[in-house]
């Protein structure tokens, strides 16, 4: 089965953030993938997805899963990341104190993603970033047999 | 360890009982929510003073059944409600992060 989704996503909307990756783990819940995969899945969904809630202007997730693979592309619409090998880096953060004192800011989030994604680019300007991460597809009984 | 071993040791239940007893394995004790995210495993009690909803989506996302809110940090109407719909145990103690591990390790509950 093939799936295609996208979500919304306002800026600094707290309370409603991670509400797009708790759909995505829902969907590959009863997809019948592998409980590693729907993790790394999930980590990664969910770091991109509050980077968009605390970092940008606001902007939207697409999910896609075809016969191969997962893709997941978070688009915003800026103010884009000034230096993405420096953002890769772990331990490093722009993040604001308001943001630190709600459990964020550790700067671990572009490495958890990049930990938790098969295959990742960054692309980010003054006018946005698209975050694209792809997973390869892992279902239960190949998950079980290893 | 199953939830009624922690309310029956002084660890205030601030859901409602779930319908079934919730089996928990392990622990992880952590503030920062992305180090929660990539650390702790399925089936973990989770020990933080991280109270916002986003604490909630983190344990709901790598299945955390449970998470104990140290040093009596307010736990709002909104974060129940919402671990509620998420069949997630919220538990609170006065104890900092490192009492409570000690506490379950000298109860011979860890």
């Amino acid at each position: 089965m093939n799936v295609s989704k996208q979500y919304l996503i306002a800026p600094n909307d707290y309370f409603n953030a991670g509400s797009a990756s708790s759909d995505i783990k829902k969907t590959l819940k009863s997809m019948n993938f592998s409980n590693d995969l729907i993790k790394r899945i999930s980590i990664a969904s969910y770091e991109a997805e509050i980077n968009i809630v605390i970092h940008s202007y606001g902007g939207f997730v697409d999910f896609k899963v075809n016969d191969t693979s997962i893709l997941i592309q978070c688009v915003d619409s800026g103010p884009g990341i000034d230096n993405v090998e420096l953002a890769m880096s772990p331990g490093f953060s722009t993040a604001s104190e308001t943001v630190r004192l709600n459990g964020f800011g550790a700067g671990m989030g572009l490495p958890n993603i990049k930990n938790s994604c098969d295959e990742l680019t960054i692309v980010s300007d003054p006018n946005g970033t698209i975050v694209t991460m792809s997973f390869h597809r892992v279902e239960v009984s190949q998950d079980d047999s290893v | 360890m199953i939830v009624s071993d922690l309310s029956n040791n002084g660890y205030l239940l601030l859901t409602k009982p779930l319908p079934d007893e919730t089996i928990t394995s392990g622990i992880y004790c952590g503030d920062l929510l992305s180090f929660v995210l990539s650390g702790a495993k399925a089936g973990n009690i989770l020990v933080t003073i991280i109270a916002n909803l986003n604490t909630i989506a983190v344990a709901s996302l790598v299945d955390l059944p449970v998470i104990i809110f140290a040093q009596g940090v307010h736990v709002s109407k909104e974060m129940i409600i919402k671990a509620e719909q998420e069949m997630i145990v919220l538990m609170s103690s006065s104890m900092t992060s490192a009492e409570i591990i000690i506490d379950l390790v000298q109860k011979n509950l860890l």
